[in-house]
């Protein structure tokens, strides 16, 4: 059975054009604080516990607020605590809303985005 | 990138899988089917170096794309400035297992060629066997079982001896596929008597992989809610749909091979088996698509608060009114979020948009269908021209394959390919006008005798690939689990339209007639699921 190599080629574009969505292997199962949260006073760290043992040192923390200022988290070693948890130390924050990026590896060596949203009160 | 870098990974998951399969199934196949053959059979010694060729091209894809797999994750976690953290990843356990598996793989690629030089050389043989043991034991540190916090070690030795399974029956069926290559000119007798042998082995594979399976599925599942409400409980139950359809084409092998050792009959083993084993081996191959994704989800037992209930699934599935009007054009235009942002929110307009495309596309791929219909009940001649109706398909896909985009919204034509998603509407699209003027000139009977006819079960079954690899679950968010409930019974139809087709062409009359039946139904059916295709 011999297929035409135009029409192998178009299936094969086709293939490598079609990574518009990502898997979520790693997942976060308990937050503190949770996805969503609206708090009266700022954390002074955030923790996460995922459902999988992760690489710890391969993790990377962004924190924004209000979606476009960066905030320069302190230097951490999440080598630290259980395996399937992270604590992310945080800076004094403003009243805002914050989204948290982290990029996990799991010990099974899927890497994995992910984001906690939280606002902090005026 | 990170999305790219996800999706290859997959990808090279898959193809480790197979290459696992070819290689050390490969291996079980020569040692219980070809070898005890092979005394004084000449056929049967050109079909093991034949075999061994095979193994070596598994074993050497393995590494290939075990290495490549593995380079995957440090892209997927390179930083903003896109430097990648290998030092760091290699330094992981993961990493460690993964490289420990390429050298099996390529301790096993060696023995191969020493094989194919020396095929009678026993030092070769055990050096094979135990790098093929080694391989599968050391797979066993890069499994889903090895990140959980319990039963770590009974989910990894489950897993294995899963996956032995699996390597048994698929590695069994793309041999057995390389020895009818080899002898089906020659008439060798070798070829229903290595089928004879490969049957009780392809039972036990099947029971192996079937038993370690339930194990596994309810060890990640945990209950009913959990199976058909998640991502994960879904492709598992779509890798089950097609397992068993792969498991009654072998059943089919199984009869007409015990009916060849009780009668000596060899026109079913000769005619029909070969197409039959063709089929097992496209659905086979879709189902270690699907097991790569599946280990790319998070198991069902870890989705708590997003998990969907039985009458939300249903709601998902069930017929409504279908949506033929468009959201009013102004206003969608308005609201719509750009194409470049991948991860924006739906919002109101964008879903009817989304399900006017997919209802309208459902009542036009619905008609195609019924004239397919039409067309194999022999009463209507005008019926034959039914691949024509997919250009409507494709008019109306130019149309509203992009809707804030070329030709009708305002992002430019050339402007928005530099988006997957839009290369691969636009791609789809010009296969789907293809595939209507070729598959039309196949059935007039312009290319009813080229290879161009085998273009339509190809397209399915890719497709139907895609469908089932390509998870919507992004943070395993219940609404976009529900999309995919629909995506992941498309991606079932397609691949049934798909091996039906290809039965139809390559079975003879009259056994051709009810695969033939499979695929326009299978095809009818999609027109429905699309017609009722809801967002939430």
């Amino acid at each position: 059975m011999k297929i035409p190599k135009l029409f192998i080629a178009a299936l094969i574009l086709m293939f490598l054009t079609s990574y518009t969505s990502c898997w979520a292997h790693a997942i976060v199962i308990e937050s503190n604080p949770r996805e969503g949260a609206v708090l009266k006073q700022a954390p002074d760290r955030v923790q996460l516990r995922f459902n999988v043992k992760i690489e710890k040192a391969l993790t990377r923390i962004t924190l924004t607020k209000d979606n476009k200022q960066v905030v320069v988290l302190p230097k951490t070693d999440f080598n630290q605590g259980a395996p399937d948890r992270l604590e992310v130390p945080l800076p004094p924050l403003e009243p805002g809303n914050y989204i948290m990026r982290y990029s996990v590896l799991a010990a099974d060596g899927h890497a994995t985005q992910g984001v906690l949203r939280f606002s902090i009160e005026k | 990138m990170s999305l790219l870098a996800s999706f290859l990974s997959v990808l090279f998951h898959s193809l480790v899988l197979i290459g696992m399969s070819v290689a050390v199934g490969g291996l079980i196949f020569l040692l219980a089917v070809l070898l005890p053959l092979a005394k004084n059979n000449s056929d049967a010694q050109n079909a093991i170096k034949h075999s061994l060729l095979i193994l070596v091209w598994g074993s050497a894809l393995l590494a290939v794309a075990q290495i490549l797999g593995l380079l995957m994750e440090p892209w997927a976690l390179a930083d903003e400035s896109g430097v990648w953290p290998i030092a760091a990843f290699f330094s992981t356990g993961f990493a460690h297992a993964g490289m420990i598996h390429v050298a099996f793989a390529v301790a096993l690629t060696i023995s191969g060629v020493w094989l194919i030089k020396q095929p009678a050389s026993r030092v070769a043989w055990s050096a094979a066997i135990a790098a093929a043991i080694s391989l599968m034991v050391s797979g066993a540190w890069l499994v889903h079982a090895v990140g959980r916090l319990e039963s770590t070690v009974p989910l990894m030795v489950m897993t294995v001896l899963h996956q032995l399974g699996a390597a048994i029956w698929v590695g069994g069926i793309i041999h057995l596929l390389g020895l009818w290559r080899l002898t089906r000119r020659s008439a060798s007798p070798l070829w229903p008597r290595a089928l004879a042998r490969f049957s009780p082995l392809a039972v036990l594979g099947v029971v192996s992989l079937t038993l370690c399976g339930i194990y596994l599925w309810w060890s990640f599942i945990g209950d009913w809610e959990g199976l058909i409400g998640t991502a994960y409980g879904v492709m598992v139950l779509t890798k089950v749909a097609l397992l068993l359809a792969a498991l009654a084409l072998g059943a089919m092998n199984f009869f007409l091979t015990r009916r060849w050792l009780r009668l000596g009959d060899t026109q079913g083993i000769g005619t029909r088996v070969p197409p039959f084993v063709e089929a097992e081996f496209n659905i086979v191959i879709i189902i270690l698509l699907v097991a790569a994704a599946l280990t790319s989800l998070p198991p069902s037992i870890d989705v708590t608060a997003e998990k969907a209930t039985p009458a939300e699934v249903w709601s998902a599935l069930k017929p409504g009114i279908p949506r033929l009007i468009p959201p009013p054009r102004q206003e969608y235009l308005a609201s719509s979020t750009s194409s470049f942002d991948v991860f924006a929110l739906q919002n109101d307009f964008d879903k009817r948009q989304s399900e006017f495309n997919h209802n309208v596309s459902g009542l036009l791929v619905l008609i195609v269908g019924l004239a397919a219909l039409l067309d194999r009940t022999g009463k209507f001649p005008w019926a034959r021209n039914w691949p024509l109706l997919f250009l409507l398909v494709g008019v109306f896909l130019v149309l509203v394959g992009e809707p804030n985009g070329w030709p009708l919204g305002y992002e430019g034509f050339w402007e928005t390919m530099v988006i997957p998603s839009v290369i691969q509407h636009r791609l789809a699209t010009a296969v789907v006008i293809g595939l209507a003027l070729f598959e039309w000139r196949v059935r007039i009977g312009g290319l009813a005798e080229t290879r161009w006819r085998y273009a339509f079960p190809v397209l399915c079954i890719t497709g139907g690939a895609l469908l089932l690899t390509h998870s919507h679950t992004l943070l395993t968010i219940k609404y976009q689990f529900l999309i995919e409930v629909s995506h992941s019974l498309l991606g079932f139809l397609a691949v049934m339209m798909g091996v039906g087709r290809l039965l139809e062409l390559r079975l003879p009359s009259p056994a051709n007639r009810l695969p033939g039946w499979l695929w326009a139904i299978s095809l009818v059916l999609t027109g429905f699921v699309l017609l009722f295709y809801r967002e939430f």
